[in-house]
């Protein structure tokens, strides 16, 4: 050592001094003194604190039931925001886009072809979107060379009457084509509309497909086949053109959605509804480490003393730990209880 | 809920862990093992939460619970005899670079100081304080924590320089 170490020195290098004990180590001693450290009902005959464990279970059952109802509440709160202003009539429509194919079992050309298929949602009284059916189209487009050089093609939209598919099933027959159909109409337009048509040659067979289970807007199909210069029939197919004119009243529905998003700023509050998500699980982490921390030292604990219990006290200890366990049981229901309440009241307020 | 309480604790004294554990090795060194008191400190301060003022100063709320509890050690201590030397004793920890051993050297020659030089000094110097903050903890105006602070030093200097004159010739 110097002799010519002077105060100063000396203060500088005991304030930059790095600690002797970790924080890690403090915390778990920390945490494992506090457990010891809370009243016991049984510290005078020399056991662990039981009442402990008491306290300890229902701190970790409120702990899991809140964190539950933090996330729950999180939920509910994130549905409420997003739909209660929304005002939509009871029979607002959603599109999505779906892929269909065509198959030819007589080539090996299958063509995917977009077209618009309907989810229909409703929305009940307290404006909560809530699916009520979904139904599937499934019409087969043309295959490549398909376009009608010669042949026929036929229209169907919501007013197709009754004789207009009864002519394009004589028709069909005519060329060998088997088209079934089942419709219904309600004051002359079509609400229910399931039709087949199918042409089979040399064991080759091509068939449409259409089947619309719910009342629609609008529609137009356009269906009919090609025929080559003998008379054969060489494709069926089905176009949905018009209901592109779907799209575009669907178009504004999803702009007005995105007004909708916009203007109650729905987004910042998903994100915001993110981030506290991540704060939480954080939180929950922590927490379970700290209680997995006080597990492993109250299960020393606990260890520990029965090994120095005397056998004799064992039954009376027994039945005060069952006496407990029951209070136990019933505080816990208690704080169900409350727990339940108060979301059914958050809830009510919600809506 | 105590696990939320426990939480906001050790939110609160994660970041000054260091300067606390520094405090009570100066502080409690030849009296007490300097974790005891740390560990015993805690769990007053834990029981006590609800009377700190203000998140910042959590510090010196730990440092004013350390120095009572240290008080309270010595007085229960006063009937019996103080053997200076079990100062050496009572080091728990290894002297293992010469930058240890000579704050080692440090709180040993506090602990030769009375005890409220000792502290001022320690809060001072080791634990940064400032002279308000230190009247506060302990009790006490400006003007007499400016002399103890000036009379803890010159006594200090001669023991250090006592200490490292007897290490020198017993090396020699």
């Amino acid at each position: 050592m110097s002799e010519s170490l002077n105060l100063n020195q000396l203060f500088e290098a005991a304030k930059v001094e790095p600690a002797q004990v970790s924080y890690e180590e403090t915390k778990k001693i920390f945490l494992k003194s506090s457990i010891l450290a809370t009243g016991s009902f049984l510290a005078s005959k020399g056991l662990l604190k039981l009442f402990t464990v008491n306290k300890w279970i229902i701190m970790i059952s409120a702990t899991t039931i809140t964190t539950g109802g933090i996330i729950t509440a999180s939920l509910l709160g994130s549905t409420t925001t997003e739909n209660s202003p929304v005002d939509l009539n009871n029979n607002s429509t959603f599109t999505q886009e779906h892929i269909i194919s065509v198959e030819d079992s007589a080539s090996e050309t299958i063509i995917f072809h977009p077209i618009q298929i309907e989810d229909t949602n409703t929305l009940n009284d307290n404006h909560f979107p809530e699916l009520v059916t979904s139904k599937e189209s499934i019409a087969p487009l043309s295959s490549v060379d398909s376009l009608p050089l010669q042949g026929s093609t036929y229209t169907i939209t919501r007013t197709t009457p009754k004789s207009e598919f009864d002519k394009i099933a004589n028709n069909a027959e005519e060329v060998g084509i088997d088209f079934r159909y089942n419709v219904h109409w309600n004051n002359g337009k079509i609400t229910r509309m399931s039709l087949i048509m199918k042409y089979t040659e040399d064991g080759n067979s091509q068939h449409v497909n259409i089947v619309s289970n719910n009342d629609l807007t609008e529609f137009n199909y356009q269906l009919g086949w090609n025929i080559d210069k003998e008379g054969k029939v060489t494709t069926i197919y089905c176009e949905a053109e018009e209901i592109e004119a779907e799209t575009g009243h669907i178009q504004i529905l999803l702009d007005e959605m995105e007004l909708i998003v916009n203007a109650f700023d729905l987004k910042t509050k998903m994100q915001g509804l993110d981030t506290m998500a991540l704060e939480i699980r954080l939180e929950i982490e922590e927490e379970l480490e700290i209680i997995r921390l006080q597990t492993r030292a109250l299960s020393e604990q606990i260890n520990d003393e029965l090994e120095e219990a005397k056998e004799e006290e064992l039954p009376e200890i027994k039945a005060e730990i069952e006496e407990h366990l029951q209070e136990l049981e019933e505080e816990l229901q208690e704080l169900e209880e409350e727990i339940e309440a108060a979301f059914e009241e958050e809830e009510e307020e919600q809506q | 809920m105590s696990i939320k309480r426990q939480k906001y604790f050790l939110n609160l004294y994660e970041p000054i862990h260091e300067r606390f554990d520094r405090f009570c090795r100066a502080r409690a060194y030849g009296e007490m093992d300097a974790q005891d008191l740390m560990n015993e400190t805690l769990m007053v301060a834990f029981e006590k939460l609800d009377e700190l003022k203000s998140d910042k100063a959590f510090f010196s709320f730990l440092c004013g619970i350390s120095i009572r509890i240290l008080s309270n050690a010595a007085r229960k201590k006063q009937a019996s005899f103080k053997d200076l030397g079990a100062a050496e004793n009572l080091s728990d920890y290894s002297i293992e670079t010469e930058k240890n051993f000579e704050v080692e050297m440090l709180h040993k020659c506090l602990s030769k100081l009375p005890d409220i030089q000792r502290e001022c000094i320690i809060l001072f110097e080791i634990s940064g304080f400032s002279i308000n903050e230190i009247a506060t903890i302990q009790n006490s105006s400006i003007s007499a924590i400016k002399q103890r602070l000036r009379r803890g030093r010159e006594r200090l200097e001669e023991i250090l320089k006592f200490e490292v004159s007897y290490k020198v010739e017993g090396a020699l």
